[in-house]
């Protein structure tokens, strides 16, 4: 897990909607497949995986060293993440472009995890790339897009997801009570995201808009607190359903949701 | 140590299915297919959706199917939507003793559950990046591949149970055919079913000999030295090599066979009445069906010939060697003559041999081999299992089954004719029974429990009297059956294998720990890569008796011999019966 927030974000922190101790969450995207073009892929594993959301089919680039992938909007869009869930990647740069010429460079990091989200202040442009280095690289996801920025940051009683691992362990024991050893029958991430005090407008201008996305079918990318804990960062699922509830008199909202996370220990 | 008895271990489960699968592209070299000419769309290089079957070129891919969890292995294409894997073993029916039990015991087989979920293509479909269309919104994967698979009955199915770390070639393989999958349920789940190959030998689809097509082009009389048979092949009166044949209940053997220019099959030198048949005239028309004769011939090298011959069973799946040591060793001396004079199943004449001559096959889900074993005595020290160090907790049971207890075998053999009915004893020449009075007295199991025999193999006075008397020996107590399981550790004891048994319910008299040997009967992986059950019978070859080897001439003296020696070999005793103290063995 790993989490790149551009220095002007951090130097001007009015250029975010919100403060980078606010959680950030990845799941729109501007990628379509007719705008993605790039290195190609190996047999069963083509560049067209970058788009699908079940995360046992990858994209792994003939070079497996270094890949780059094209995408082309058709019209200039907002855009301030990346969001990627890879393997072997060492160097990850995004530039930006007006014309497909020249390009702008955004980002250029070196991740330390699997689950990538780069945060930049936004730009407006129609062509976007992304140039990743490393070593047996493969894709399993990647978002480009713009992140939304809770109203509200979350405080204590909080599980990061990246330490909320969960597993299923089964000892076996003798009939006389020796232990003959334990298997581990699954592992994975999960934790529970809540937010109050989320203004009700804001709530049913943005985050409703996430809601209506289908978390459950469509995963994202989520960095609870980017700028306190840049590496826990995870590509995520909502367990259930997502509903709010209205607090009251002062027209405030709040919401929580459960979340299964990607773990990929290969 | 082993990925199986690691602490930690994370098993893995895969499924494999082979996939008959083009080796040609669309429309290249030897296919002719054209879009627009053969059909609208590229194939996806399967039999059913080919647009040049004639020019198919039938190869297979592997689709690989894992349960949805993290630590899977990343050498191959997976598809994380196994549910569950539901096995059922071999139940090896020793002796073809268990009434309760099919003649080759209880097949293995395997249920399947698999998640149906939109999909890629990716790896199915060779022209993916051809098409017009998203398959992730085109139906569903199993929706698709058994539109595009309809004729997967009879292909490879496997299933791998590992740990996470270990390469697929590394892991645990049992091998089994697609008997059927459905389409895909409201729950959106699709059922596999599978069973291992000696399906192939049931009754419904094999039969020895095949069945005849051929009639009489003319009446015979009672005098006729030849006759010509129509609409029947030359194959289909000289299975085996049997130059005998069958019009209704006379037997006949023939010197000649010759296949006109009209596809008529003439024989000559007829032999009316064979075997004790009854000479009678015949009436154009009736049916001739070709014989199969086996004439002292090692039941092994029977069992092989059924299986190989009539039971739809490639030659791979035996392997010779061991058949013929195993045959050698324990069949040197003893051999079955029958003709078969109409088309029998091949799995009912196996459970004959089985059952006269002593000895069980079985299908070795593992090593992918259907082996052949003899009830015989073994000399090798098998492995010992403790409550302590492997029964699982609350795991084990023993149980009787008294319905294979035997006090008295009556055996009928020599049948008066092929033709008869072998299921009554009016049909044969001799009735011999083995008593064992004691057994069936009121100071020991109070009743007589009587196990007859038909015969259409033995015709032997010694082989049958040795059989009865092994019979008497392995029956004569009650059978206890043993039920366990075992942590993956111990996964090594394979069907068959003996093993030695240390548990709080087997003492002697005095109430002091005895340990039993139990032969496996039973395995099955009910927890994948996690627990194993087992079922075992108690492994008695005689009562009383101590087997032995007949040891070389250069065996060590009594007084040299190591415990093996000792154990294995054969020290004739004293005239005190004594050797160096110790009970001899029994010449018997």
């Amino acid at each position: 897990m790993s989490i790149y927030i551009s220095n002007a974000l951090v130097a001007t922190p009015g250029l975010a909607d919100e403060p980078l101790t606010h959680t950030r969450i990845g799941y729109n995207t501007v990628i379509t497949s007719a705008g993605l073009t790039g290195t190609a892929g190996e047999a069963n594993y083509p560049l067209s995986n970058v788009l699908n959301p079940a995360t046992y089919e990858r994209y792994k680039p003939t070079t497996p060293a270094t890949c780059t992938l094209n995408i082309d909007v058709l019209s200039a869009v907002d855009v301030d993440y990346v969001g990627i869930q890879g393997r072997g990647i060492t160097n990850v740069k995004v530039y930006s472009s007006s014309d497909d010429i020249t390009y702008t460079q955004l980002v250029d990091f070196n991740p330390t995890g699997r689950a990538i989200m780069a945060l930049f202040e936004e730009v407006t442009a129609r062509y976007y790339r992304v140039t990743l280095t490393g070593s047996a690289l493969a894709i399993i996801a990647m978002k480009v897009g713009k992140a939304l920025a809770m109203q509200r940051a979350i405080y204590g009683g909080h599980t990061p997801i990246t330490m909320g691992r969960t597993s299923a362990i089964r000892p076996t024991m003798s009939e006389t009570g020796q232990f003959l050893g334990a298997s581990i029958q699954r592992k994975g991430l999960g934790t529970q995201f809540s937010w109050g005090n989320l203004k009700a407008d804001w709530y049913r201008q943005y985050f409703d808009l996430f809601v209506q996305s289908e978390p459950r079918v469509n995963p994202f990318f989520i960095a609870w607190r980017p700028l306190s804990y840049p590496n826990e960062v995870a590509y995520c699922w909502a367990a259930g359903d997502i509903t709010p509830s209205n607090t009251g008199t002062k027209d405030f909202m709040s919401v929580s949701m459960s979340v299964e996370g990607f773990s990929d220990v290969v | 140590m082993s990925f199986n008895s690691e602490l930690g271990r994370i098993p893995v489960q895969i499924v494999e299915i082979d996939q008959d699968y083009c080796g040609n592209a669309y429309g290249v070299g030897a296919c002719t297919a054209l879009i627009g000419t053969t059909g609208s769309i590229k194939c996806f290089n399967t039999y059913k959706t080919c647009q040049d079957p004639e020019n198919f070129d039938k190869q297979s891919i592997t689709l690989r199917f894992a349960k949805a969890q993290t630590d899977l292995p990343d050498e191959e294409y997976l598809i994380p939507s196994l549910k569950s894997v539901s096995t059922s073993s071999t139940k090896l029916n020793i002796g073809s003793r268990s009434g309760t039990e099919k003649p080759l015991g209880k097949r293995a087989s395997v249920s399947i559950t698999i998640t149906d979920h939109p999909h890629s293509d990716n790896f199915v479909d060779p022209y993916v990046s051809e098409r017009a269309y998203n398959p992730l919104e085109r139906g569903t994967f199993w929706g698709k591949w058994l539109k595009r698979n309809p004729y997967y009955n009879g292909r490879n199915i496997r299933v791998l149970d590992g740990y996470f770390g270990q390469t697929l070639a590394e892991m645990q393989t049992r091998h089994y055919v697609i008997e059927s999958i459905s389409l895909p349920n409201s729950l959106g789940t699709v059922a596999i079913k599978a069973q291992d190959i000696l399906r192939l030998a049931d009754d419904d689809k094999a039969q020895a000999p095949l069945l005849s097509n051929g009639k009489l082009l003319s009446d015979i009389t009672t005098a006729s030295t030849s006759l010509v048979i129509t609409g029947g092949v030359e194959s289909e009166y000289n299975q085996g090599g049997t130059s005998i044949i069958r019009i209704n209940d006379e037997l006949m053997s023939y010197t000649s066979l010759a296949v006109g220019v009209d596809g008529d099959i003439t024989l000559s030198g007829l032999g009316r009445g064979n075997s004790g048949t009854e000479i009678d005239d015949h009436d154009l028309d009736d049916s001739v069906q070709g014989c199969l004769e086996y004439s002292n011939i090692r039941p092994d090298i029977i069992a092989r010939d059924l299986l190989l011959n009539y039971g739809n069973i490639d030659t791979a799946y035996i392997d010779d060697v061991a058949w013929d040591d195993e045959g050698t060793t324990w069949y040197g001396s003893v051999d079955g003559t029958r003709i078969i004079s109409e088309p029998t199943g091949v799995t009912e004449l196996l459970g004959e041999l089985c059952e006269q001559y002593m000895f069980y096959i079985w299908w070795n889900e593992l090593t992918q081999l259907i082996n052949f074993k003899a009830i015989a005595p073994e000399f090798t020290t098998p492995v010992t299992l403790t409550e302590e160090n492997h029964f699982l907790q609350n795991k084990t049971s023993l149980t009787t089954d008294a319905d294979q207890r035997v006090s008295e075998v009556w055996f009928s053999y020599l049948p008066k004719t092929p033709v008869d009915d072998l299921d009554k004893r009016d049909s044969f020449r001799r009735t011999t029974a083995r008593v064992d009075p004691t057994a069936s007295s009121s100071l020991e199991y109070g009743e007589r429990k009587v196990y007859e025999i038909f015969s259409g193999w033995l015709d032997n006075d010694t082989q049958v009297s040795l059989l009865t008397g092994r019979l008497i020996g392995r029956y004569r107590n009650n059978p206890t059956i043993l039920n366990f399981s075992l942590d993956a550790k111990d996964r090594g004891l394979e069907l068959a294998d003996l093993c030695d048994i240390q548990f709080k319910s087997l003492v002697d008299v005095t109430g002091a720990p005895e340990t039993i040997r139990y032969q496996i009967i039973s395995k099955n992986e009910s927890v994948p890569g996690e627990v194993i059950k087992y079922t075992a019978i108690k492994f008695e070859f005689a009562i009383g008796f101590r087997a032995a080897k007949w040891m070389v001439e250069a065996a060590p003296s009594y007084a040299t011999a190591t415990d093996e020696d000792k154990l294995n070999g054969f020290y004739w005793a004293d005239e005190e019966g004594q050797v160096n103290g110790e009970d001899g063995y029994v010449w018997s």
